[in-house]
């Protein structure tokens, strides 16, 4: 009789268990619209009606030297929009908490990230859909096509652009200086094509014993630093087919070639540094201390260039040379997101909060202000400025006149390290693309493997582990469409 | 004399309730949570319809897969090989030790208290392979070229489980001294006028005496190691080439970095049976053990 | 040697440290214990010390000891770098967060143990499966369904009765306090304890009339001496290391631990790596004084004789 009870109290229980626990899954959908920190959730139909909002944005810690500015530009948007409430959200963007975070629905109203995870947000659900809040005429006609491929879904449109920039070839001034590749003028030696930036890494590993190039290998920032160097070869790593699925076409020559040319790197011309894993906080680093001369990076990281101290005089950056087919570069930079628990008010206030930050498509007399106090500060607090981003609005001349008019005005590295970058941005020199459509992550992850493997393995076979790749992620990813 | 009966019964279930509840609302109800999402296809964290085993085929099918799973053993097997008997040797060190016992109590437990970012980062700068690494320092006064640790591929993981014994040796080196001393002299002194030897008493005397904590602590390193996630995530990537990759950071990988969650439940239920079943072979090993008493 | 002669029996006793041979053993001993003294010390000082550094120095330099390495700069380099991190509060905080998990992992993991330690019966056998069972599943499983539950805790109720069982814990210590208490190898090295003491004890209290839970806090408990300590040190440890929970669950700044706070501080523009890691060196100090503290009085105490026979 005991046992007997026993059992049925243990069955019982667990069933209960469980039921909780499918119950957790239906009563989510609710939380997420409940969120915390709304204030109104009807639907208003009035459209002048400034009922008041509140919203919560990501914010830097207190500690940081651009906690001020901030403040400031806080304080003046709430006077110029009263029923308006900023809160700020001092949160660090990391993988682990930020999806966390997401998936509770407890992620700030307003946020950035920077262009690799704005897909993922989106496929997850977690961003609002801002496409109705976008009028055509300043926003949706006026963006640029990459930046538009980036930020959209289905033909739905689910981020607003802070910063775009193009990926080019950073590089640290005084290795240049010492193995004599720094003209009369301070400009660079630009290499124009791989084989000739190969070069040059060589003679800076003779004159300095340094290391000439590097780049990321490891938490799929390599294979995110591989695939341009690849487009530029040739390498087309995904194609669509007829029924919309994708297939593997990287199993070419010109990616094999574009493999060797890393390898090569390492062990033909010597110019890689002893350690082969490294993320791109490490490659920055390395430039930071002069112990490398040249790495790929994009230059919205330039903050941590100065979290090492780096001089800012050793500070350059130059366009991406060209491969063998073309000249390409991945475009990043930092995307504002509206968290998908937003209401209209809350979505509404936050464009009104980007724009007024001067990241919208027209120039206005608070946005000027606010663009200047962007860079001054950024100058004070020894910030690198003087690399111009790409501006995401084509017909914006005037904001982008004025945009790189500022970060001259505040400029604090050499401007000629970084003039001949500057100038192939701002004559397009440079073709650059977005990111490959689908399993990106996954595609990075496979690549890496194979650049970890030629770095660390002399008699790698080339050929065989972009075909072995190739075939991976044709089964295991593709295939699963 | 009933009623007392009952109140004792209620006294039991109160002391022991509490724990439950918490136990219930931190650790059973979201696993359970979690199993059953790992039946699902996720949307992010949402479960939009069921799919059954499809994800735990999927996890199989990852490239690779093999390759973290073995890693996983080899890192529990280095963690034995390396990590098991050091705090056992000194638990019973400086239980004999007259001179400096409070010294050595503390000065050994340091590692145990630092947080484990700072031991992680301490770390990172000993194997960093060029010539600033503190370990290839190290070397230079011995006149060895440096080397180049991690990305060496054959070591990667005993590498790893060097630094994961550094960091929590002391812990347990601490459970075994304070079982260590309660163990009852007279048994000693027995053996001694048995004849037996400092070597003869260690195995005779105080192993056997030991054998619950030693089980115990067998079945929580396997656990712990089986889901080590920092090391690999921090001090390698996982790499050189997949070398230390590991089956937690796998998981984190694919909940969160690519966005399967679905898989990355199903890899984590899978490892929890797994653990189920080591676990039940502690069960028939501890009561083995206390059936030779 | 006065010591030698005083020694308590263990695998070596007095006797036989008056021979060579014996005397051998324990300095060949002694000299292993101060090789793994020197293991485990070195790496920390140089930690110590490359926190002095300049941050180009910390990556580039080949010296242990930093350039210019005085005393005055040393002091200044230390006030500069607790300025500008200010761990102050986050301190505060985590010195409350962690006695109250001290606490909670002592009251709650050690109530169950005795229960489950001294009641034998099939239905605590199954439970101390459970229990033992909860070690078992990876924690990256359980990290978003756990804080998911947080939001609305903590029943699963519909929507009418939320507001009335329900309570968003974010932004609170109590998923700390609950982490804490929800230790299942804590529970069972409790157990373990008390499986030790002998039941006679525990009658002879009983019928000088204490009830069960003066036997707990004045008999158990100091009888397991050891066990709370090492609970206690564990659970400090946790707290002062656990970064992901606390910086998941606390929104607000002020709010946060120390190793929570110094996450979000690194890599920020205006703190550079060297105060950072000024600022880890800062966090590794509470512990290891609460330990040095703590350890003098906690070891020992199991019992000795006290039921003979």
């Amino acid at each position: 009789m005991k046992k007997r009870v026993k059992t049925i109290f243990g069955a019982l229980s667990i069933a209960v268990m469980t039921l909780s626990a499918c119950g957790t899954n239906s009563e989510r959908q609710d939380l997420k619209d409940t969120g915390v920190n709304e204030s109104e959730k009807e639907n208003t139909t009035v459209s002048d009606s400034h009922k008041p909002v509140e919203l919560t944005v990501a914010w830097v810690a207190e500690e940081s030297g651009e906690y001020a500015g901030q403040m400031e530009i806080k304080e003046k948007f709430e006077e110029a929009y009263p029923y308006i409430t900023i809160k700020p959200d001092t949160m660090q963007f990391d993988v682990q908490t930020f999806y966390t975070k997401a998936a509770a629905g407890q992620t700030p109203d307003l946020y950035w990230v920077s262009a690799t995870e704005v897909q993922k947000i989106i496929s997850g659900g977690y961003a609002a859909d801002l496409t109705d809040y976008l009028s055509d005429e300043k926003y949706l006609e006026q963006m640029n096509e990459t930046v538009l491929e980036q930020i959209s879904k289905d033909g739905r449109v689910y981020s607003i652009p802070q910063s775009v920039y193009a990926m080019g070839l950073m590089y640290n001034a005084s290795l240049f200086e010492k193995a004599g590749l720094l003209n009369e003028d301070g400009t660079p030696q630009i290499p124009e094509t791989w084989e000739e930036m190969a070069e040059m890494a060589v003679k800076i590993k003779e004159a300095t014993g340094k290391a000439g190039f590097i780049i990321p290998t490891i938490k799929n920032q390599g294979g995110w630093m591989f695939t341009p160097i690849a487009w530029s070869y040739g390498v087309e790593f995904m194609t669509q087919g007829e029924d919309g699925k994708w297939q593997a076409a990287f199993n070419t020559q010109e990616c094999v070639d574009a493999l060797q040319f890393i390898k090569d790197l390492k062990w033909k011309y010597d110019v890689m540094g002893a350690n082969t894993l490294l993320d791109y906080s490490e490659a920055a680093k390395q430039l930071s201390i002069a112990g490398a001369a040249m790495t790929p990076m994009a230059p919205d990281v330039v903050d941590k260039l100065q979290a090492n101290e780096m001089p800012l005089d050793n500070v350059g950056i130059m366009a991406m040379p060209a491969g063998p087919v073309k000249r390409v570069a991945l475009s990043g930079g930092r995307y504002n997101m509206v968290s998908s628990g937003a209401s209209e008010e809350q979505i509404e206030a936050a464009i009104k909060w980007i724009e007024f930050n001067g990241y919208g498509p027209d120039l206005t007399d608070t946005s000027r202000e606010t663009i200047e106090s962007f860079y001054k500060m950024q100058n004070e607090n020894n910030i690198p400025v003087g690399i111009k981003p790409l501006v995401p609005y084509k017909e914006s001349a005037e904001v982008t006149a004025f945009r790189y008019e500022m970060i001259d005005k505040y400029c604090n590295i050499i401007p000629e390290h970084v003039k001949p970058y500057n100038d192939a941005i701002v004559s397009a020199d440079v073709k650059y693309q977005v990111e490959e459509p689908v399993y990106t992550q996954e595609l990075y992850a496979i690549l890496e493997k194979c650049i970890q493997e030629v770095l660390t393995n002399q008699n790698a076979d080339c050929k065989k582990l972009i075909s072995d790749a190739c075939e991976e992620f044709q089964s295991a990813y593709l295939d699963q469409q | 004399m009933r009623k007392n009966k009952i109140w004792k019964i209620v006294l039991g279930w109160i002391f022991l309730i509490p724990a439950l509840i918490c136990l219930y609302l931190y650790v059973w109800r979201p696993s359970l949570t979690g199993i059953g999402w790992s039946f699902f296809k996720m949307r992010g964290y949402t479960p939009e319809e069921w799919v059954g085993f499809d994800n735990y085929i999927q996890v199989f099918r990852t490239p690779g897969f093999g390759r973290v799973m073995l890693n996983t053993l080899q890192y529990v097997f280095w963690s034995f090989l390396i990590g098991f008997l050091p705090p056992l040797f000194i638990a019973f060190f400086i239980n004999e030790m007259v001179h400096f016992k409070n010294g050595f109590r503390i000065l050994i437990y340091l590692p145990a208290i630092m947080p484990g970012i700072t031991v992680l980062l301490l770390w990172y700068f000993i194997y960093y392979p060029d010539q600033t690494g503190l370990g290839n320092q190290l070397l230079a006064r011995f006149g060895i070229e440096p080397y180049i640790w991690l990305n060496d591929s054959r070591f990667t993981i005993i590498f790893l489980v060097l630094e994961m014994t550094w960091h929590g040796f002391a812990g347990t080196m601490f459970l075994y001294y304070t079982a260590i001393q309660s163990i009852q002299t007279e048994l000693y002194e027995a053996a001694m006028i048995d004849g037996a030897g400092s070597v003869r008493r260690f195995w005779n005397v105080a192993i056997p005496q030991l054998s619950g904590i030693i089980l115990l602590n067998i079945v929580r390193q396997i656990i712990a190691v089986f889901q080590v996630l920092q090391e690999p995530m921090v001090m390698t990537g996982g790499g050189p080439n997949g070398a230390s990759m590991s089956v937690s950071y796998q998981m984190y990988l694919f909940g969160l970095v690519q966005g399967r969650v679905g898989e990355s439940l199903a890899l984590g239920t899978i490892v929890f049976f797994l653990l189920i079943i080591g676990t039940c072979f502690y069960f028939y090993l501890n009561k083995k053990v206390e059936d030779n008493y | 040697m006065k010591r030698f002669s005083e020694k308590q029996i263990g695998l070596l006793s007095s006797a036989e440290l008056r021979s060579a041979r014996g005397r051998l053993l324990y300095w060949f001993l002694f000299f292993l214990l101060v090789l793994m003294v020197i293991i485990t010390v070195f790496p920390a000082l140089w930690m110590i010390l490359t926190a002095f550094k300049t941050t180009q120095e910390i990556y580039t330099s080949t010296e242990i000891l930093p350039e210019n390495f005085t005393l005055v700069l040393a002091v200044n380099q230390i006030v500069e770098a607790w300025k500008m991190l200010r761990l102050g509060r986050s301190m505060l905080n985590t010195l409350g967060v962690s006695a109250v998990n001290a606490v909670v992992a002592i009251l709650i993991p050690g109530m169950a143990g005795y229960a489950i330690s001294k009641r034998k019966s099939r239905g605590i056998g199954v439970i101390f499966g459970m229990v033992v069972w909860t070690m078992m599943m990876p924690a990256t499983v359980q990290l978003v369904p756990r804080y998911i539950s947080f939001i609305s805790f903590p029943l699963v109720v519909d929507d009418g009765m939320r507001s009335v069982t329900n309570v968003n814990v974010l932004n609170t210590y109590l998923p700390l306090w609950l982490g804490a208490a929800a230790n299942s190898f804590n529970l069972i090295l409790f157990k373990n304890a008390f499986d030790a003491v002998p039941n006679t004890l525990l009658d002879a209290a009983r019928i000088d009339g204490c009830n069960e839970f003066r036997i707990f806090f004045l008999l158990m408990l100091p009888l397991c001496k050891a066990t709370v300590f090492f609970v206690s040190v564990g659970t400090l440890s946790v707290a002062w290391s656990d970064y992901l929970n606390p910086y998941l669950i606390l929104s607000e700044a002020d709010l946060l631990t120390t190793p929570a706070k110094l996450f979000t501080l690194q890599g920020l523009p205006g703190i550079p790596t060297n105060v950072y890691m000024m600022g880890l060196v800062f966090a590794c100090i509470p512990p290891a004084l609460i330990y040095i503290f703590f350890q003098r009085r906690m070891t020992g105490g199991v019992m000795m004789g006290a039921v003979k026979g």
